[in-house]
């Protein structure tokens, strides 16, 4: 049955009129379809051709889905470039990728395998974590609900956030300020790294449809494709996984896109080795999906759940253990944490482009001289390399 | 491109069972806990000239590989018999004090492997193990002594056994022996497989000459392949992903090293010419595993897409290999021994051969392992080249034993990153390294609450991802009933330490 409507990331029910949904639909039709015309430029900029585009808006564009097929993609919740920078389960890369700044620095600057988390401590001179919370929700719903339904946003922040906020939190005049307090230092509700957004996704999957060849030769490894594409940070985890996949099945001749609903999610968490102060493993509800579904969430809180004791004695997340090492440091959760999106892939065949020079080589786009051009879609910012 | 410049090896530095690797047919493994370690540091410094070094290793390994070249079989008479020591975290500490600044930066060494057990999936009751299952059962040190000749093994067991006990200083847990296997099983695991195909190759030099490579090289200088590759199918990586202090693999490139300016090393200065030592003792359980293969095979067998599917080719789809060798992704139909010589038997990739996972599974647990070219949820495949270990393990007990199975030891810079990250995040993962994976139907540990399963695939017409069949794996094959994380420290440092 054809899709006849883009809906919010996991089926979320924020949305309470028809013309909400539709709205949103809208949006994510636009981003897609301005993303496959991108995609088609840059073909023809390359081969002088107008080519059909493996990707496509499974909304406004008719396909054979004889065939269809679904690819979920995973990859993980910590940022892969601390780990190279620090080395994997080292105190170093946990402890760079969060901080108490009122701004959330680190998270805005190194959390950006689209998981973002907030680690809340107690008073003690451990200063114990109580609680982290997760969220994977990009800024654009959120932005959208700013401007299409901004109660319904300013009740949300107040269930998950704080009750007493006010809309003057949230917004200066009618301009909803995404970095507000209650987003960054004192609070958690949606993405805020500059990369970490629905749009990113979108483009990296677009533009990962595109073959490339370099001396020659096809590409197929994933650091060469994303180096030459231009696609996301090549020092991620995701960005050249999802590419990777993205591009085998183009390759292969599918027809691609990305399943409904378009989001970015959290598909699981691996709790083996967590264990209480008395040694025993802790329960899956530790990890409380707080919006989205199992499989699929959104936004999610690991603490101890109330009423819990340990040898008699209450306790809170910071006296849990991860095999040897005490649970310190958010990233040490979000480690354990697989991130999803799953594409859509039909028509094996249909469509047979070649394949394309690398971007900077002026190749893909048909320019002499190193400059790549900038595919800015309005709301969405495009890889950016983050400092060090 | 130029070859990139390879470091010149500490060679005397450097305990040999690590980068050159003891080969021998007889292996024993001593764990000893020290209780005195003012009483243990003389017979420390008395065992400290008797390890084995990489150069004594490799030169030894250089002259049986020129014999056995010359013969076209293996050089009899020629014999050694070598020693390496390491430390756990608690050995460590017991025996220097050291400030937090000099400490090793392994988190899951300093925990140890008892601590990190659940992590590695072995379940809460380990009062069966031999060793390491309890907290006083844990080693401070592991000695592994190895010989061409089971006859001047023993004598050296006996020798260090009773150096270690009349020091007074220890106690010794658990001696294990360990035997390549009889006959036909020769350089084959419990199950009845060939094992320890596939090592990664150390980049690396013994010397100052530009070509006195360790690793010897087929490919001639200017020859491309000589870039990435010792020999066919047999990748370079850089020596710094199994031994501390020397140029370490670069997620990013598969060439270069990673630059030591921009990603320094945290471990300390005494810790260089060191390796991380993981120590498994693998329990087999061979009846469960063919009668499951059996039973399962029945099954499969009455379905029209695997007609014909018996137990054996079942187990190697469960693999990856043949019992020979022969990768079942070049020859999915039945082993072939034109693809057994050492030069086709490990030179294959997956994703190239087989993106869909049709001919090999991608549940077989060589592909669960190490990944090759398929796509990896944590990067690319370049950054599998940095998960890669050196096995050194060796099969235990005898086939008609009811207790058999395999030693497994590996050597590498990181047991976060590499052993722990294999086992944890890939081999127990359902859906890693990617959808469609599966649990490793071999040395996967069940989940607490479910079975294990694994996913075979079979071509069919109009589905070029094949039809999926699920099988749920109830029981393990394989349990731990020993294990330790220990450090293998520089030969000076031994020296050090032993006063």
């Amino acid at each position: 049955m054809a899709l006849i409507r883009f809906d919010p990331p996991a089926n979320v029910g924020d949305f309470t009129s028809d013309a909400l949904r539709a709205g949103w639909s809208s949006f994510i039709s636009d981003l897609v379809t301005s993303q496959v015309t991108d995609a088609q430029q840059e073909l023809h900029s390359a081969t002088n051709q107008t080519l059909p585009c493996q990707f496509f808006n499974e909304v406004t564009e008719a396909k054979n889905m004889a065939d269809r097929v679904e690819q979920a993609i995973f990859w993980q919740g910590f940022p892969r470039v601390l780990e190279k920078k620090y080395g994997e389960g080292t105190t170093q890369a946990f402890r760079a990728a969060e901080d108490d700044t009122p701004t959330a620095a680190a998270r805005q600057k190194y959390q950006d395998e689209y998981l973002e988390w907030r680690v809340v401590r107690d008073t003690s001179p451990a200063r114990k974590i109580v609680r982290v919370e997760f969220t994977c929700e990009g800024p654009e719903y959120w932005k959208y609900l700013a401007t299409n339904a901004p109660d319904t946003l300013l009740k949300l922040y107040r269930d998950h956030v704080d009750p007493g906020i006010q809309k003057a939190d949230l917004f200066a005049g009618n301009q909803y300020n995404p970095l507000n307090p209650f987003n960054t230092g004192r609070g958690i509700m949606h993405l805020v790294q500059p990369n970490n957004t629905l749009g990113a996704e979108v483009n990296i999957a677009a533009r990962a449809i595109i073959s490339r060849k370099q001396n020659g030769a096809v590409l197929t490894d994933a650091d060469a494709l994303i180096r030459c594409a231009e696609y996301g940070d090549p020092r991620r985890a995701s960005d050249p996984h999802i590419g990777d996949v993205v591009n085998g099945l183009a390759r292969a001749g599918h027809s691609i896109t990305l399943r409904n609903p378009i989001g970015l999610y959290i598909s699981g968490i691996g709790l083996n080795g967590f264990a209480k102060p008395d040694g025993t493993p802790i329960s899956a509800n530790y990890f409380r999906i707080v919006r989205g579904t199992p499989g699929a969430a959104l936004r999610a809180v690991f603490e101890v759940p109330a009423g819990e004791t340990s040898g008699g004695h209450p306790f809170v997340a910071g006296d849990i253990k991860i095999g040897g090492a005490r649970l310190e440091y958010g990233g040490q959760i979000a480690k354990r944490i697989t991130m999803m999106l799953t594409g859509v892939a039909c028509e094996l065949g249909r469509i047979h482009n070649p394949a394309v020079g690398c971007v900077s080589s002026g190749q893909g786009l048909g320019m002499a001289g190193g400059h790549t051009a900038h595919l800015h879609v309005p709301g969405h910012t495009r890889y950016q390399p983050a400092e060090d | 491109m130029a070859a990139p410049l390879e470091p010149v090896l500490d060679v005397n530095e450097i305990q040999g069972n690590s980068l050159a690797g003891f080969n021998k047919d007889y292996q024993t493994l001593v764990f000893v806990q020290i209780r005195d370690a003012g009483k243990f540091r003389p017979w420390l410094k008395s065992a400290a000239p008797a390890v084995a070094t990489l150069a004594q290793v490799n030169a030894f390994n250089r002259l049986f590989r020129s014999m056995a070249a010359a013969l076209d079989d293996d050089p009899q008479g020629l014999s050694a018999t070598w020693m390496n020591l390491a430390f756990s975290s608690r050995g460590i500490r017991k025996l220097v004090d050291l400030p937090v600044e000099q400490q090793l930066q392994d988190n899951s060494f300093q925990s140890g492997q008892f601590q990190q057990s659940e992590l590695l999936g072995d379940p809460p009751d380990r009062s069966g193990w031999k060793v390491g299952g309890s907290e006083e059962t844990e080693a401070d040190l592991l000695v592994i002594l190895a010989s061409d000749s089971a006859a001047a093994l023993k004598a050296r067991v006996v020798a260090v056994r009773r150096g270690l006990l009349n020091s007074k200083a220890v106690k010794i847990l658990w001696t294990q022996a360990g035997a390549t296997l009889p006959g036909d099983l020769r350089g084959h695991e419990h199950f009845g497989f060939r094992d320890g195909i596939s090592q990664p190759s150390p980049r690396g030099r013994v010397s100052e000459q530009p070509q006195d490579f360790l690793t010897p090289r087929a490919f001639a200088d200017g020859d491309e392949r000589s870039l990435r590759f010792a020999r066919a199918g047999r990748r370079l990586v850089w020596p710094g992903q199994f031994v501390l202090g020397y140029p370490r693999q670069d997620d990013a490139d598969d060439v270069q090293a990673l630059d030591p300016v921009e990603y320094p090393e945290f471990e300390p200065e005494w810790a260089k010419n060191g390796s991380y030592v993981v120590f498994r003792r693998l329990r087999q359980n061979v009846k469960r595993f063919w009668d499951f293969m059996k039973s399962e095979a029945a099954a499969l067998a009455a379905t029209p897409e695997f007609a014909g599917w018996d137990h054996v080719r079942l187990a190697a789809n469960l693999v990856g290999r043949w019992p020979d060798g022969t990768p079942v992704v070049l020859s999915p139909g039945g082993p072939d021994g034109a693809l057994v010589d050492a030069d086709r038997i490990n030179d294959f990739t997956f994703r190239e051969q087989d993106e869909a996972g049709l001919r090999c599974p991608m549940s077989a647990h060589i592909r669960k392992a190490n990944t090759r070219d398929d796509p990896v949820d944590d990067g690319g495949p370049r950054r599998m080249l940095t998960r890669l270990v050196l096995r050194r393990g060796i099969p235990y007990g005898a086939v008609e034993d009811d207790d058999k199975g395999l030693l497994f030891v590996c050597y590498q810079r990181s047991i976060a990153a590499q052993f722990e990250f294999l086992i944890n995040h890939w081999a127990n993962a359902e859906e890693l390294p990617r959808a469609g994976s599966g649990h490793d139907p071999i040395i996967g540990q069940k989940p607490p609450d479910r079975a294990r399963t694994i996913h075979l695939r079979t071509a069919s017409q109009g589905n070029p991802f094949g039809v999926v069949r699920t099988i749920p794996i109830p029981n393990d094959f394989v349990e731990a009933t020993g294990g330790g994380y220990f450090f293998s420290p520089a030969a000076s440092v031994l020296k050090r330490w032993g006063g």
